[in-house]
């Protein structure tokens, strides 16, 4: 194991030695081996966004809120896309809370059986992202809205809240997503 | 190999340089790019989210509000999709289903307008699992039906016209589905209601046997607007709700619709595009394009006087969009109601509006 090591650090280092190019034939044989295990700890403007130290107080809006210690649902990110020009906003607000999870694996794979008959004629590639077990919700929530301006801190802003989906907890989730070309690429 | 050309190996692909240039592709070249896109299915899928409320856990959903302006939230106690058998939510994890076939996989694809009847512009593809050609119903409709000619006004104090239309439906012809059995989801919800912070009822709604087999939403862009069509061809062997106290406890009966069919198309090419915006006061505007003003000029009683325009109408009234919704059979508790049937609805023009309260 040591050697090993050894053997690995002399590759990263390895000035003294003289490198080669591979000919294509030598590069056809790399066979992609294993795959990539993730996990991931996300959290979004857990204490309050950028915007509510200078937002609008007018028309009933108070952006100007301390997000620190408040419950305040206008404390979070947000997104806006246009619909076209001189029209509305779609809005993605409120976009807080931690998200995680662990052992979202990416590999891929060759399918030539199973699938109740498919995987012979199939018989090809994919690339695999193995589901994490569970999904780790803490207090994440985010709104749904339109609104006549992107930001809430432009003249004459309104906003029309659709829902707010809150959630905080566990997920469980099993199985693959399977991605793959169609057609005949 | 030995260990240290292995090392040499790595060391070789760390330093590598790649020389390659982006090329433009020119027109000739674009135009050979046609619809090859990227498949997904799920394997040995199943979710299940809002459980163990008692600890802690959560999903509401909130936003409304009731006659007396008090807040009134949703909160979910468990969403599920798991294979079938899962036995209205109690058998979930370790009860996967595949969504979509290897061979018959959801899509998505950005393919030439000209093949799909919107010339001159690339539309973006999303597809669910296609449908087959029926064996009884012969068509990639679900529904099997026996039609009768019909000579009506299609208003009232119109002169008549005639065509054939669908007298009932004769059976469901599941043939035209590609997912089989073990492609087929159970989905559900379980829900609270709670108003002004007070858990007042739980409502459930479990479906088994879901598919979307041959639904479609097709985009593309349209001088400054993002339009489209829709498809939504849903099937579910059954659809369950019921109430319970707030408690979960003390359920009311079962209402059931067994063999569910919704067959919906929503605009119909150029001709009638859906568009979903923003207007510029903030609100949501869903629109299905009007059929108005397809004809050169009017008679005396309202008809086309045109042929043109005459065969664009008579074209959309036989082969336009349309929606077709059918249950094979309701119960409550353990009374049978029959089936029900809506079919031929056609949208002529639809325009939905939010506005805030």
């Amino acid at each position: 194991m040591k050697k090993l090591l050894i053997l690995f650090l002399g590759g990263f280092c390895s000035a003294a030695y003289s490198l080669e190019p591979m000919t294509a034939e030598d590069m056809g044989q790399v066979t992609g081996q294993g795959g990539v295990y993730l996990s991931g700890d996300l959290t979004i403007n857990e204490n309050g966004g950028p915007l509510n130290a200078d937002g609008p107080s007018a028309n009933g809006y108070s952006w100007q809120t301390n997000c620190s210690s408040s419950t305040d649902k206008r404390c979070g990110a947000r997104i806006a896309l246009n619909t076209g020009t001189g029209r509305g906003w779609f809005v993605l607000d409120n976009i807080k809370g931690r998200f995680s999870f662990e052992g979202l694996t990416l590999r891929t794979r060759k399918i030539d059986s199973g699938f109740n008959g498919d995987g012979a004629t199939f018989n090809g590639d994919v690339f695999e992202i193995g589901l994490p077990n569970t999904l780790d919700f803490e207090d994440t929530s985010f709104t749904i809205a339109n609104s006549n301006t992107p930001r809430p801190t432009d003249s004459g802003f309104r906003q029309t809240d659709i829902l707010t989906v809150e959630t905080n907890g566990q997920a469980n989730l099993q199985g693959n997503l399977l991605i793959f070309p169609t057609g005949n690429p | 190999m030995t260990k240290k050309n292995t090392a040499l190996f790595f060391a070789s692909f760390l330093s590598f340089s790649i020389h390659a240039e982006l090329v433009s592709l020119d027109d000739d070249q674009l135009g050979a790019v046609d619809g090859e896109g990227i498949g997904f299915i799920l394997e040995d899928f199943a979710f299940e989210a809002g459980t163990d409320v008692a600890n802690g856990n959560r999903l509401d959903i909130s936003g409304i509000t009731d006659s007396n302006n008090k807040d009134v939230v949703l909160s979910v106690s468990q969403f599920y999709v798991a294979g079938s058998g899962s036995n209205r939510g109690s058998n979930v994890i370790g009860n996967p289903v595949n969504i979509g076939r290897l061979l018959y996989p959801y899509n998505l694809e950005l393919v030439d307008g000209d093949d799909i009847g919107i010339p001159d512009k690339a539309v973006f593809e999303f597809l669910a699992p296609e449908r087959m050609t029926g064996s009884t119903s012969g068509s990639k409709s679900l529904l099997a039906t026996a039609s009768e000619n019909r000579s009506e006004p299609r208003y009232p104090g119109r002169p008549q016209s005639t065509g054939s239309r669908v007298d009932r439906v004769t059976g469901i012809d599941t043939s035209v589905l590609t997912s089989r059995a073990s492609e087929k989801a159970d989905f559900g919800i379980r829900f609270d209601l709670e108003v002004d912070s007070a858990r007042s009822q739980s409502l459930e709604a479990h479906a088994t046997g879901f598919t979307l087999d041959g639904s479609s939403i097709r985009l593309w862009g349209n001088n400054n607007d993002m339009v489209g069509n829709i498809v939504i061809n849903a099937f579910a062997e059954s659809l369950t709700f019921y109430a319970c106290d707030a408690n979960g406890n003390n359920c009311g009966q079962d209402v059931t619709f067994s063999n569910f069919v919704v067959e919906s198309e929503l605009g119909w090419g150029e001709d009638q595009p859906v568009t979903f915006e923003v207007d510029s006061t903030g609100n949501f505007t869903v629109e299905v394009g009007s059929i108005a003003g397809r004809c050169g000029s009017v008679n005396s009683t309202g008809g086309c006087a045109d042929q043109a325009g005459r065969n664009y109408y008579s074209n959309f009234y036989n082969n336009g969009p349309r929606t077709d919704i059918h249950i094979e059979n309701v119960s409550v508790g353990n009374s049978d109601f029959g089936s029900a049937t809506i079919s031929n609805l056609q949208i002529q023009y639809l325009r939905a509006r939010s506005r805030d309260l």
